[in-house]
């Protein structure tokens, strides 16, 4: 086995020596020891004869072999011009190679660079974004061969035509397309106002080289809508903001214009062309129609003023003596005053006539108790609400307290016998049909009127007894359990009343049907609980529990053996014998803890020897810990590492 | 190992390899700004900040690559020490220290690398890489041979004592039949199949599988109503016996594979000691000289 490893070493370094000897060694041995390939720039340097053109023996790599080939640098250097006019170090230091063929070769912090400074050319306004991006402008990978005038990167787009001085029109803060926008128009001889701004150059300017020949009136530009009997002096009129503009005041005629007469159009009322029209202003009919039909012989001005016809001035107290308080005021005038009359024609307003109605209270509303409380409907009633917020029964007093308070009216007072409510004809309660009531004076007051007994009759019929009005959900606040033969004690105190006494269908005295059982549940424990020993221990739960709790505190075995109760026996708990069977039970078959458990070892035990040394386990073993009789064994190395 | 505690790691070369490791790789990594270093690209990464301390040939890059290249001889001596059969230290404390090297050399040489694997060095990097994974699973067959305290091999009746005594400790704390039977079917998931032989994956896999019945064995008997002490010892004891019955079952196979084991451990050592030294000397020449920069 030995031998296999240094005949594997062997012929594995053998394999190497022979593909490097395979070839023409210098070369092989150059690709082989080269920490990375060169970048780009120095491909030509690749290859093992090449080491020594830039690392000197002993030495790394020295400023002197890189400049003999970068012979412009170490010019420059020599005049201490440009960015290395203050290097002193190794050229390594800066600029690092063997990175692979994508590998930088020139450490370039563009947000140090100050172009401006180094070069005489400020990189500001839109060329600014350009900072980062050399190559934009710098084609060749020599900085220093770029011409810092415009045409060397951009296109003149006007062909020479306004000579080579773009700054008089162009500025580096914007950009071509935009250039417009900068453009001082002042300077010209049109200055640009209003819409002239947003125009175009084009729109004017139809050749290249920007010039107009004629520009003194508008007319030079625009053609006039209107023919010739209008001036031909536009600004009349129209200002250079737009079109639209309005020059003409309206207040310097008979009518001036305020309210919703600003805001309308000149020809909903300039019927004719714009030229001719004067409309008579006197009236308001010149121009509207009155949907009233002349039942009002007043101006309109009474009602409706010139902000809009509605909502009308019209104070109804006043010239009614009704005044519209709370819900009334929020009513539609049409809500009361019906008296409408359709229109004749599509387009024409509806006709009112607002005269005729009374200020009482039918005649309008229909009565929903028929007449039960006569026609005074503000005792109960206000011009706020029709519900019924606080009203004071007088009679029975007493039974308006507790859960009572929470009950609505309806609660009590059912719709068993509702009448039909009343409308005077015409009126507009009449016209909509109105909500059935029932009979608010005759109501009875036993519980009974209005509560079913859920007892059946098993209970006195004093509800008052074990219920009291402040209870919530009829919670028998009054009742207490040691009014009856079974006072409860210890774990019994806090059981729901449901764990014993529990729903059945059977005869009460109140007749047959489901109830909760309340007379008749027997004291004894089997009444409620199950023997879960299966008839094992006797009837008589009390000997080992009580109605503190089911859990066995301090049980002592009545007769156990001489010596059973010692060593780990003492400690063990009950369910290390008392184990769960399966298997007939004074009770019946069924699985429950075991309390037949002999005092024999094999009870509980199971014996690893198989019987082989006998029943008697005594003759060994206590109950106590075993101990071998065995020496000690051997000491070893963890098993359990990894 | 875990018995022992903190002791323990100190006399683990394994256990102390990999703490030095990781302590060393969150040095670079974190506080040398060896994360910004690593993750930058090739093509810039030498405009790094921390590119003039963690280059290869930088101050701290090239101590890694001497110290590394040195600490990686360690395990030359280990090997002429086992030859020589005597000299200083025992053997197992050689060993711990060849385990050790053989850790953290080899991240040291990584970390030395800068992540950048180009020419024939890398061919000894990756034949070091190689060496270093092969001697885990070296060292995985060598603890599964079980030996005394003082590193003996034990005899095969030795294994058969100290299983049977075994037997009988487990018996005497198990008390009810049922946990009994429980180490009973333990002891036999544990063992290959009756009548087959014992598998190379049983060898190299199976024992993850075992332990992880004894944690359910474990979980099993915090309900089996024994106290905490002698649960305590009956799964140590239970521990023990199940793997010095599996190992023993193995044994023939694992002696055969650590044999076997050496005849890939050892020629990759040579090629990376022939082109480590080729490296050095080219460094050398070219002016890298050690410690100065």
């Amino acid at each position: 086995m030995r031998s296999w490893r240094h005949i594997g070493g062997v012929t594995l370094v053998a394999a190497l020596l022979c593909l490097a000897g395979a070839t023409r060694v210098e070369a092989q041995l150059g690709a082989l020891l080269s920490p990375g390939p060169l970048a780009r720039a120095h491909a030509s340097l690749e290859g093992g004869a090449n080491c020594q053109k830039c690392h000197e023996r002993g030495n790394r790599v020295t400023a002197m072999k890189c400049l003999t080939c970068h012979a412009p640098i170490a010019q420059r250097m020599a005049r201490k011009v440009g960015v290395h006019r203050n290097v002193t170090t190794e050229c390594v230091t800066c600029h690092a190679d063997h990175a692979g063929v994508d590998g930088q070769l020139r450490p370039f912090d563009t947000a140090r660079f100050n172009h401006a400074a180094e070069t005489g050319f400020a990189l500001a306004g839109k060329h600014a974004p350009l900072a980062d991006k050399c190559a934009s402008c710098h084609k060749a990978r020599s900085f220093l061969t770029a011409s810092p005038t415009c045409s060397s990167c951009h296109d003149d787009k006007h062909k020479g035509t306004l000579g080579p001085n773009c700054q008089r029109c162009h500025s580096v803060d914007v950009t071509f397309a935009t250039a417009t926008k900068s453009f001082d128009h002042s300077l010209a001889a049109f200055a640009l106002t209003g819409a002239h701004k947003t125009v175009a150059c084009a729109s004017c300017h139809k050749t290249p080289d920007f010039k107009i020949a004629k520009f003194s009136t508008c007319t030079s530009c625009h053609q006039t809508p209107h023919g010739p009997k209008v001036s031909p002096v536009c600004t009349t009129c129209h200002t250079s903001e737009n079109w639209k503009t309005k020059a003409f005041d309206h207040t310097r005629t008979a009518f001036p214009l305020v309210g919703k007469h600003l805001t309308a159009d000149c020809t909903g009322c300039h019927k004719q062309p714009a030229t001719k029209v004067k409309p008579a202003a006197a009236t308001c009919a010149t121009c509207h129609v009155d949907p009233h039909k002349g039942t009002f012989k007043v101006d309109c001005k009474a009602c409706h003023t010139e902000t809009g016809f509605a909502p009308a001035t019209f104070n109804h107290a006043v010239a009614t003596g009704y005044a519209l308080t709370e819900r009334h005021a929020t009513v539609t005038c049409r809500g009361c005053h019906t008296n409408i009359s359709p229109p004749k024609t599509p387009t024409a307003r509806i006709s009112l006539d607002y005269r005729g109605l009374k200020t009482t209270c039918a005649s309008c509303h229909a009565d929903p108790h028929a007449t039960e409380f006569g026609t005074t409907c503000e005792r109960c009633h206000s011009a706020k609400t029709f519900i019924v917020s606080s009203f004071t029964h007088v009679k029975s007093v007493q039974l308006f307290a507790g859960e009572h308070l929470k009950v609505t009216c309806d609660g009590c007072h059912t719709v068993a016998k509702a009448r039909t409510p009343t409308a005077p004809a015409n009126s507009l309660a009449a016209k909509t049909p109105g909500r059935a009531l029932p009979r608010y004076t005759t109501t009875p007051t036993l519980c009974a009127s209005c509560h079913l007994d859920p007892h059946l009759g098993q209970l006195s019929p004093d509800c008052a007894t074990c219920h009291s009005l402040a209870a919530i959900k009829f919670a028998p606040d009054r009742f207490a359990h040691d009014r009856t033969r079974y006072p409860l004690t210890g774990k019994h105190k806090p059981l729901a009343c449901a764990r014993c006494h529990q729903p059945v269908t059977q005869e009460f005295p109140g007749g047959s049907g489901a109830a909760v059982k309340f007379t008749g549940v027997g004291t004894a424990c089997a009444s409620c609980h199950q023997d879960v020993h299966l008839g094992q221990v006797g009837a008589s739960c009390e000997t080992c529990h009580s109605p503190a709790s089911f859990t066995v505190m301090n049980y002592k075995h009545r007769q156990p053996p001489r010596d059973f109760f010692v060593g780990r026996h003492a400690s063990a708990e009950c369910r290390a014998c008392h184990a769960p069977a399966t298997r007939d039970f004074p009770a019946g078959r069924g699985t429950t803890v075991n309390f037949g458990v002999g005092t024999a070892c094999t009870a509980c035990h199971k014996d690893p020897h198989n019987g082989t040394l006998g029943p008697d386990c005594a003759r060994c073993h206590r109950p106590e810990p075993l101990i071998s009789a065995h020496s000690r064994p051997l000491r070893l190395r963890p098993l359990t590492r990894w | 190992m875990k018995s022992k505690g903190l002791a323990g790691i100190f006399q683990s070369g394994v256990a102390m390899g990999l703490l030095v490791s990781v302590l060393l790789v969150l040095w670079v990594v974190v506080a040398s700004g060896g994360w910004t270093y690593y993750t930058t690209p090739l093509a810039v990464r030498a405009y790094a900040t921390s590119h003039r301390l963690l280059r290869p040939s930088g101050p701290i890059g090239q101590s890694f690559g001497v110290v590394g290249a040195a600490m990686m001889l360690v395990p030359f001596a280990y090997m002429i020490r086992k030859r020589l059969r005597r000299g200083a230290g025992s053997l197992r404390g050689w060993l711990e220290v060849h385990l050790f090297c053989g850790i953290v050399g080899p991240v040291l040489v990584t970390l030395h690398t800068a992540f950048k694997f180009n020419g024939i060095v890398s061919a000894a990097y990756w034949s070091m890489m190689i060496v270093m994974l092969s001697g885990f699973v070296g060292r995985y067959l060598f603890i599964r041979i079980p030996r005394s305290l003082r590193g003996v091999e034990l005899t095969r009746t030795e294994l058969d004592a100290q299983a049977d005594h075994l037997h009988e400790a487990v018996i005497a704390r198990a008390g009810a039949a049922d946990v009994v039977a429980r180490v009973d079917a333990l002891e036999r998931s544990a063992l290959p199949t009756a009548g087959r032989a014992p598998t190379w994956i049983g060898l190299l896999f199976g024992e993850i599988a075992v332990r992880r019945s004894l944690r359910g064995f474990a979980t099993a008997l915090a309900t089996s109503g024994l106290r905490q002490g002698d649960r305590d010892d009956l799964l140590r004891l239970t521990t023990d016996r199940v793997l010095l019955l599996r190992r023993t079952a193995y044994l023939q196979r694992t002696k055969a594979a650590f044999q076997l084991w050496h005849v890939f451990h050892l020629p990759l050592v040579y090629v990376m000691l022939v082109i480590v030294t080729l490296h050095v000397s080219v460094a050398l020449y070219m002016g890298y000289v050690p410690f100065r920069w």
